[in-house]
């Protein structure tokens, strides 16, 4: 069944299809939720707002976008609600100089569970609109155009902001990068040469 | 030389969204930029890792529940009649040929039979709606089937459509969307377009068509 009859089921009150459209989303939204708000247990309260959102709003999905852009404004629009409630902790402090740090790909199992929870804090500390597109394009999968649709960007605005995101994720990762090497990272002053 | 330009690119040639010129153009530069070279090669790096998570069951558990719980509740349209009760407004169907020429059929908001609604008044609806690319008008309204212009000035009625899209004219809010015939088919078999609109005085008026 096309994800459009199963959007078309789940409008008229059919849970099995709906529970479809869950399985299929279930990971990407919890992701979401997950490096948005950096603990299960919120990550779990705001992925269950996010599915019981998208339910009740189905009714006025007008099919303008695809099913997964609008469930990604619906989550965006639950993450900002979210952020103003909790009153959310400081960011990483905004650093003008790129640090690039020296990284390797991890070689073994225990390497590339510690390199991916060391990218999952970076991003969980980036402020939030750098961690909104970069979540959405690394662990969503959206394109440029798609992050744009969901957050009503430009997709000008979604290409720089994810750069801008990168760099800064760098940065954060400097440390990281030290410890796994004898020799300190390289700072590059503001993209100067 | 400021390299962030350089650096837009390449991160735009490791998520595939560069063009070709785009990416000969990042090619050559970093030919003699060492550091957006080396930048580069951390972003292929970076995008090694693999981020995604399986959400834990009891979210599974947690969101059925609470759907199975909403369709428990009240439909939108009998909430929304709720709401023009607690409002003491009342509601007006126009039925069949369109609401400029037909005989008002006037309904009940407490009980949605038809009878009398004392006090209550038309409100003609704007001569034209334009709603993103989409202008509605009294003529087109029935053309688009399963489909249904909102105009309210209702808090508690904004509330109800706070997801859905909306452009304010004329001090109203005009939402247009699709809806599930369900939602009407229990108010009226026929109907499958339909209007609210809330006058100066707090009326509201629907104006459906078969």
């Amino acid at each position: 069944m096309s994800e459009n009859e199963l959007v078309l089921k789940a409008k008229n009150g059919d849970i099995s299809a709906f529970e479809t459209l869950y399985d299929k989303y279930s990971g990407k939204v919890y992701g979401y939720a997950l490096r948005m708000t950096e603990n299960t247990e919120d990550a779990l309260d705001l992925a269950q707002e996010v599915f019981i959102r998208v339910y009740k709003s189905l009714a006025f999905f007008k099919g303008d976008s695809s099913f997964s852009t609008w469930l990604y404004s619906i989550a965006s629009n639950v993450c900002i609600d979210f952020n103003r409630s909790k009153n959310r902790k400081k960011t990483a402090p905004l650093d003008e100089a790129l640090s690039i740090p020296d990284l390797k790909t991890p070689e073994n199992e225990f390497e590339k569970k510690e390199f991916t929870q060391a990218i999952a804090d970076a991003i969980s500390s980036l402020p939030f609109d750098m961690r909104e597109v970069i979540v959405l394009r690394e662990i969503n999968g959206l394109s440029y155009i798609e992050i744009a649709d969901a957050l009503d960007l430009e997709v000008g605005t979604v290409k720089s902001r994810i750069s801008r995101g990168r760099e800064k994720l760098c940065s954060i990762l400097k440390d990281y990068g030290n410890k796994k090497k004898s020799f300190p990272s390289k700072d590059v002053k503001g993209g100067q040469k | 030389m400021d390299c962030t330009y350089f650096r837009t690119l390449g991160s735009a040639i490791i998520d595939g969204e560069a063009s070709d010129v785009e990416i000969k153009e990042f090619n050559d530069h970093i030919t003699t930029c060492q550091d957006c070279a080396k930048w580069f090669e951390t972003l292929k790096i970076l995008k090694t890792a693999d981020l995604t998570s399986n959400a834990p069951d009891v979210l599974k558990e947690r969101v059925i529940a609470s759907v199975k719980n909403e369709n428990k509740k009240p439909s939108f349209f009998s909430r929304f009649r709720f709401t023009a009760v607690a409002a003491a407004v009342a509601i007006i169907v126009f039925a069949a040929n369109g609401f400029m020429s037909s005989a008002p059929e006037e309904i009940s908001p407490q009980t949605g039979e038809n009878s009398p609604a004392v006090g209550s008044r038309m409100v003609p609806p704007p001569d034209q709606i334009t709603v993103g690319n989409y202008t509605q008008t009294p003529e087109n309204i029935y053309d688009r089937a399963f489909s249904y212009v909102i105009y309210v000035k209702d808090t508690n009625v904004e509330n109800l459509l706070k997801d859905v899209d909306f452009e304010e004219k004329n001090g109203y809010k005009y939402y247009i969307t699709n809806t599930k015939y369900e939602e009407f088919s229990s108010f009226n078999q026929e109907i499958i377009a339909l209007n609210l609109s809330l006058d100066a005085e707090g009326l509201v008026i629907v104006n459906a068509a078969k």
